[in-house]
């Protein structure tokens, strides 16, 4: 139980009429504290299965899941709900914003709804939109859009940040600075981070690499030396 | 056009099935309002003249104001056309139902036709309860709806004349038992029209049979035209149809109406002459008799006068009588004042000459004293004397007595010895008898031993003497042993005795010679002294004499004054006989006056009826001048008008609905129809399959909507008006062109408001179209300006605060159908409200009294005073004022109206009885000499203002044009208010007060059949109304309309749900992202709900404050248009109807949110992972 994440043999069967399909078949990974974690795989391995179930949005067929302790695996929608709420803060691929509040707004938004939320200005200067933050999502680049996404996100002081596929959406240069704060943010405030991509060429930009094939674990990798953002090419 | 395009249509509408039940829905909610209502006029109509026909309504009703004849029957009978033909009576009667006098229209009806298949029996009845009449005595009489009379079959009503024309004239028959109740096509609302009788409105319809009515000529003849029952009377063609009819008539009318006016005017001038000799007549009587009166009362001042001048003469003469009386008693009292100076000289004589005298008399009676003692010691040495004398004396007697006593006693003894001797010799000699034979021994010695006993008894006696005498002689012997010298102490004392007795005669003799000269001496005084007293006692007379002379002429002016006093008492008596009579005559003057004024007054009106039968003619009247047709004509177009409002609305509503609706559908499909138009479809083809959604959508709509509203509605609204007329229950008809026209306007309005929502991505390129459409900008919105406020809003606050600027259309939709609902509501609310508070503005607010008495005619304007004063002082009367009301009608430039002509004598005391104020702004209406003020009502009807001119025709049918002063707040009737200065200035008429209004006690107000009782106690009394039947009636038509209010919240209801169905539908589909990431978020539910719902929430709350205002100007349309001929409804909505409506809307809200809850909750969470499509 030391580890700060950890999954134990977690099985997830969809039922389509009919069919079960299994889309983890037993999963087995810790996470440490302030661990930047790089889970890949390519389409339909999994890896979003791992996201939904890690961050609350759905539950495990069968397997223990335990996050700081707490037994996910075992909440109720109520206890999952307050567990999205407070311990995991979200980075989608689309930013999901709410178009009608601007971005100062948008991040409000999450920070009304938490215990601990962080200084909203002090956030939004460091993710660089001191500028931008009264203006409406439509008025800003992707990459600004999604680094207001990370400002929602970190501002709510979450255990684990989720960033599902964060530059999906996003040209290289953008994504890499997108990236790059995501890993600022994990070495200077000790935040948990677990990047889901299906682009390799990000590995190594993580303390582990948790790779996802066919609902299982391929392999998991420890960088020693991981290498910071702008090293990498792809 | 594609099988795919088609099977992808339909697979649109089973995926999105909220959304085609949102365009379905109003559409059959709009189209079930539509065609419903419009419906509903047609239907009425059609069941009406269904009626009509069925019972064999007249096509014409032909009066003349000189009456039908037989012969005029027998004409029309003739005409061409003519199929029944029903001559008849009718006419108005006064009739007591219960405590109130009721106007009642009697019919006549000829038992003779009363088979319904029979042509010539018109306006049939239809018996509801009970039997028609079948004999003399019978009747029959409405059912009755709003005003439910209180007659039972059964009960007997007694007819009475209600003008000055007996009953006896129109009726050979009063009295009739109800033997049925009856509905007829010929009244079909509870208002039969107006009376010249009561109170001004027929209050209940009868028929008699026909021979009961003993008329000269029939008042009215009814007429059918052949196959006009086949076209609808409310048609124009029908009108078209009988036109020819019309105009025969009426030329026939013409012919036969000339020959009956000449008749009738020959006789009319022949009176009004006749009344023109008697008013002449009258007049010269009354001049003369005046003249007379004058006189009269000439002669009486000269008689005073006279009066006058004989008293004075009487009044000097006794007067002088009493000088000379006076002067009489002054003599006397001279001559008394002369004899008492005599008298005092007498007495002074008197004195001076007797003092000597008395001076003697003085001394002898001094003299007589000493006599007088003298002699009484003589009498004591007298008796002294007699003293000594009398022991001696009596011892002498004594001796003398008892000597005389013993020589009596002495005697006795010798005289018993011989009889004892005597004795004892007869018993010697019995003793010898003894030895005789014969003798009776017995006898003998009973004889013998009887004288042994006497000769005892002697012998005793002898005895006893012997021991007095011996006695005597010891007292003899003791007493001269006393007085040893008795014989000469006797004779001593005797003649002291003798010495004694003279003396005492001396001194009595001396004694009366003592007196004998006092005596004398007396009597001479005594004669001077009765001299002084003649004198005195003359003087007394002559002073009496004096007074009584005094008291007598006292006594005399005492009788005069009172007789002077007597005659001018008389004098002013007649003075004031005089004045009265003068008062008198100038009463009689006026009276004569009066009554020559008022035979003048009739003389006006009879020439102006001579002048009116000059105009007279037939009149031929078609259904257009039938009430009751006419009056539900007005019902059928007032509803007409309703449903020109309503419709407009739901299908702005439908179209905003679908707009919107649709709006989000091509939105949602955008990349689709980018991409079959890279595909190559045409445009046509790719709107085909939303126009045709929609289409469909309003199709089925449609046909549901119609197949519920056209029966629906209908019904209702039929009913609704049946509570105010009375027609047998619905019959349905078909409207083919009204459900083409309704599918028809409901399909092209949601097609074209699909076409133009989606026409704009049609127009776009593939290439734009396959890119994800940019959301629609956050834009800063007017309350942000309002930092501190801002500031404090929760995020969901603040979206919902963009949002609904953001979407315009959504925002009209919401706001526009929530008013709607709100609006229903309210004017469903407000219905009840205007008309349950006629009752207390008419009969609390405007009319202060409490009921009308109408008084009969001809009374004095004494005895009006007279019952006024008395119903005053009873306890269930406050106050009362009299008035004169009549029956008038009004005229405009364009029509014409029956009202009540209201006469006010006392402006001032008439505000307390009816307050006349302005509805609007409440200010008090003033009345001038030459103005009328007419009610509201009316004047809207008649279409003048305050200051226009009007025409009033007054009682006697004379018609002048008056100026309008004011327009006054009036709910029931139509009223004509004018001063009685302003009556006379206008008709140069009187108008002498007829009616009167009655204030009740608050204590009997509860009852009226107290106080009825207290006003028709007086004879004058013809009829009484109170106003608490009219308010019980209205109670219950409110009562009735409470399932109109529920009509109204139901529809409100389905277009709050319909409207806020779709928002909400609408808003999750296109929020569905973000409402996924913030459940994502970790937003509990009840976050998640608030975020969409405070949308629907506010906007409801727009709605609602947008819908007060619609709803007021709803419910004014409604009200305007429903109003009856004389009801004005009320334009007052309360305020907890207001209240109670929007918060009835929010309740809507609350439920349609509470409904989509579940939706909201279904939403997964993952729909934030998707990409944007």
């Amino acid at each position: 139980m030391s580890a700060y994440i950890e999954f134990e043999n977690v099985k997830k069967v969809y039922k389509m009429g009919e069919i079960e399909i299994e889309a983890l078949a037993g999963v087995d990974f810790q996470i440490q504290k302030g661990e930047f974690v790089v889970i890949a795989g390519a389409s339909g391995a999994g890896k979003s299965t791992i996201l939904n179930i890690l961050g609350g949005m759905d539950t495990c067929t069968s397997g223990n899941i335990f996050v700081d302790g707490a037994e996910v695996s075992k909440m109720n929608a109520r206890e999952l709900c307050d567990y999205r709420r407070l311990d995991i803060g979200f980075v989608f691929q689309f930013y999901n914003l709410v178009q009608n509040l601007t971005a100062k707004e948008n991040v409000e938004l999450a920070t009304q709804i938490c215990k601990n939320p962080l200084n909203i200005e002090e956030t939004i200067e460091a993710v660089g939109l001191k500028e931008r933050k009264n203006n409406f999502p439509a008025q800003l680049s992707g990459g600004e859009q999604q680094r207001v996404a990370i400002a929602r996100a970190l501002a709510k002081n979450p255990k684990l940040l989720l960033c599902d596929e964060p530059t999906g959406a996003l040209d290289y240069k953008t994504g890499k600075a997108v990236l790059k704060l995501l890993q600022d943010t994990c070495r200077n405030h000790q935040m948990t981070v677990v990047v889901i991509t299906h682009n390799l060429a990000l590995c190594p930009m993580g303390d582990k690499v948790i790779h996802v094939k066919s609902g299982r674990i391929e392999k998991i990798e420890q960088n020693e030396h991981p290498q910071s953002v702008e090293s990498i090419e792809w | 056009m594609g099988s795919p395009l088609i099977k992808d249509t339909f697979r649109e509408i089973r995926k999105t099935r909220g959304r085609f039940f949102s365009i379905f829905a109003i559409v059959g909610i709009g189209v079930a309002f539509f065609a419903g209502v419009l419906a509903s006029a047609p239907t009425m109509r059609y069941n009406a003249d269904l009626y009509f026909d069925e019972y064999n309504l007249m096509d014409y009703r032909i009066l003349s104001n000189f009456g039908i004849t037989e012969e005029d029957v027998a004409e029309i009978r003739k005409i061409d056309g003519v199929e029944g033909v029903m001559p008849a009576y009718s006419t108005d009667v006064l009739v007591s139902v219960g405590d109130a006098e009721s106007v009642v229209r009697i019919h006549s009806l000829d038992l003779e036709h009363l088979d319904p298949n029979d042509p010539q029996y018109l306006n049939q009845l239809h018996v509801v309860e009970g039997r028609l009449p079948e004999k003399s005595g019978e009747c029959v009489i409405e059912k009755g709806k709003v005003v439910e009379n209180s007659l039972e079959i059964g009960d007997t009503i007694m007819l009475r004349s209600g003008t000055d024309e007996a009953i006896e004239d129109s009726f050979s028959t009063m009295q009739y038992t109800v033997v049925g109740k009856v509905e007829t096509p010929y009244y079909l609302s509870y208002e039969k029209g107006s009376s010249t009788i009561g109170g001004g409105t027929v209050n209940l319809f009868a028929y008699v049979p026909m021979e009961d009515f003993d008329m000269e000529v029939y008042t009215e003849v009814y007429v059918t035209v052949s196959d006009a029952k086949a076209l609808n009377s409310y048609s124009d063609q029908y009108f078209d149809y009988i036109e020819p009819g019309t105009s025969e008539l009426e030329t026939l009318g013409i012919d036969r109406s000339e020959i009956r006016r000449e008749e009738i005017l020959g006789e009319a001038q022949s009176q009004y002459d006749e009344g023109k000799q008697e008013y002449d007549e009258a007049l010269a009587e009354f001049n003369e008799e005046i003249k007379k009166a004058e006189e009269e009362l000439e002669d009486g001042k000269l008689e005073i006068l006279s009066g006058e001048i004989t008293l004075q003469n009487n009044k000097d003469l006794a007067q002088l009588q009493f000088d000379n009386a006076q002067k009489e008693i002054d003599d006397g009292k001279e001559q008394v004042a002369m004899l008492k100076e005599q008298s005092a000289e007498a007495e002074k004589a008197y004195q001076e000459n007797n003092a000597e005298a008395i001076q003697q008399r003085e001394e002898n009676a001094a003299k007589l004293e000493e006599a007088k003692v003298v002699e009484a010691e003589k009498k004591k040495q007298l008796d002294q004397a007699n003293a000594e004398l009398a022991p001696l004396q009596a011892a002498a007697n004594q001796i003398e007595s008892k000597e005389a006593e013993n020589e009596r006693l002495t005697n006795e003894n010798a005289s018993l010895s011989q009889e004892i001797e005597e004795l004892k010799a007869k018993n010697e000699q019995l003793e010898e008898e003894k030895g005789e034979p014969d003798a009776n021994i017995e006898q003998i010695d009973a004889e013998i031993h009887q004288n042994n006993l006497q000769i005892e008894e002697k012998q005793n006696q002898i005895t006893k003497n012997d021991a007095l005498i011996q006695s005597n002689e010891a007292a003899i012997a003791d007493l001269k042993k006393q007085y040893p010298n008795l014989q000469e102490d006797l004779e001593l004392a005797v003649s002291e005795q003798a010495q004694a007795q003279r003396e005492y005669d001396a001194a009595v003799e001396e004694t009366a010679r003592y007196q004998s000269t006092v005596e004398m001496i007396d009597r001479g005084l005594s004669s001077a002294r009765q001299i002084l007293d003649t004198l005195n006692a003359q003087i007394a007379t002559s002073e009496k004499q004096i007074a009584e002379g005094e008291k007598e002429l006292a006594e005399g002016k005492a009788t005069a004054a009172e007789e002077f006093a007597k005659a001018d008492k008389e004098l002013a008596q007649a003075k004031l006989d005089l004045e009265n009579g003068k008062k008198e005559l100038e009463e009689k003057r006026a009276e004569g006056e009066e009554q020559l004024e008022e035979a003048r007054e009739e003389l006006v009106k009879a020439e102006n009826e001579i002048n009116q039968i000059e105009e007279a003619k037939w009149y031929v009247l078609d259904r257009n001048s039938h009430y009751s047709y006419v009056d539900y004509r007005g019902a059928t177009e007032r509803m007409e008008a309703i449903a020109k409002v309503f419709p407009v609305f739901f299908f702005l509503v439908a179209a905003l609905v679908c707009l919107t609706t649709m709006t989000r559908m091509v939105d949602e499909q955008r990349t689709q129809i980018g991409t079959m138009k890279a595909l190559g479809y045409s445009t046509a083809k790719i709107a085909f399959k939303y126009v045709f959604y929609a289409a469909f959508a309003s199709l089925t709509g449609s046909a549901v909507g119609l197949a519920i509203g056209i029966f629906a509605f209908p019904a209702i609204i039929y009913t609704a008006w049946n509570m105010m007329y009375i027609l047998p229950s619905i019959r349905f008809t078909t409207h083919v062109s009204l459900m083409l026209l309704s599918t028809g306007v409901s399909v092209l309005v949601t097609t074209l408001a699909a076409f133009s929502a989606c026409y704009k991505e049609l127009v776009e390129t593939p290439a734009l179209l396959m890119r994800p459409k940019a959301p629609k900008i956050g834009k800063k919105i007017l309350l942000e300006r309002i930092t501190f406020l801002w500031e404090r809003f929760s995020f969901t606050s603040k979206v919902t605060a963009r949002n609904i600027f953001r979407y315009k259309k959504r925002f009209f939709m919401t706001v526009v159908g929530i008013s709607g609902c709100t609006a229903l509501l309210i004017a469903g609310f407000g219905i009840k409200d205007s008309i349950s508070t006629i009752v207390e503005m008419q009969f609390e607010g405007i009319f202060q009294y409490d009921g009308t008495a109408v008084l009969k005619d001809g009374l004095r304007d004494d005895r009006k005073t007279e019952i006024i004063d008395e119903l005053k002082a009873t306890d269930q009367i406050d106050d009362v004022l009299d008035v004169y009301s009549a029956n008038t009608t009004v005229y405009s430039d364009k029509e014409e109206i029956e009202a009540t002509l209201t006469v006010i004598k006392d402006t001032e005391r008439f505000a307390e009885f009816v307050d006349l104020h302005s509805r609007v702004d409440k200010t008090p209406l003033k009345l001038t000499s030459s103005g009328v003020i007419i009610t509201e009502h009316m004047a809207n009807q008649l279409g003048v203002k305050s200051g226009d001119e009007i025409e009033v025709v007054n009682e006697d049918g004379i018609r002048k044009t008056v100026k309008i002063d004011g327009i006054a707040e009036n709910y029931v009737g139509h009223y004509v208010y004018m001063t009685s200065s302003g009556y006379k200035n206008t008709f140069d008429l009187r108008a002498s007060t007829n009616s009167l209004l009655i204030q009740v006690n608050e204590a009997y107000s509860q009852d009226d059949s107290a106080s009825a009782q207290v006003i028709t106690a007086f004879e004058e009394v013809e009829t009484l109304s109170f106003f608490t039947s009219i308010r019980n009636n209205f109670r219950d038509m409110i009562q009735s309309l409470d399932f109109i209010v529920v009509v109204l919240i139901i529809s409100a209801g389905a277009l709050a749900f319909v409207v806020l169905y779709n928002l909400t539908n609408v808003n999750i589909s296109e929020r569905l992202r973000e409402i996924a990431t913030l459940k994502v978020l970790g937003f509990h539910d009840r976050e998640v709900n608030a975020y969409v719902y405070k949308e629907n929430i506010i906007l409801t709350l727009i709605g609602a404050l947008a819908g007060i205002y619609l709803g007021k100007l709803l419910h004014l349309t409604i009200m305007v248009v429903v109003e009856l001929d004389t009801i004005m409804f009320g334009r007052n909505i309360e305020l907890f109807s207001y209240f109670i409506s929007v918060i009835i809307t929010l309740l809507f809200a609350v439920i349609v949110n509470q409904a989509m809850k579940k939706k909201l909750k279904a939403i997964p969470m993952v729909e934030s992972l998707k990409s944007v499509e």
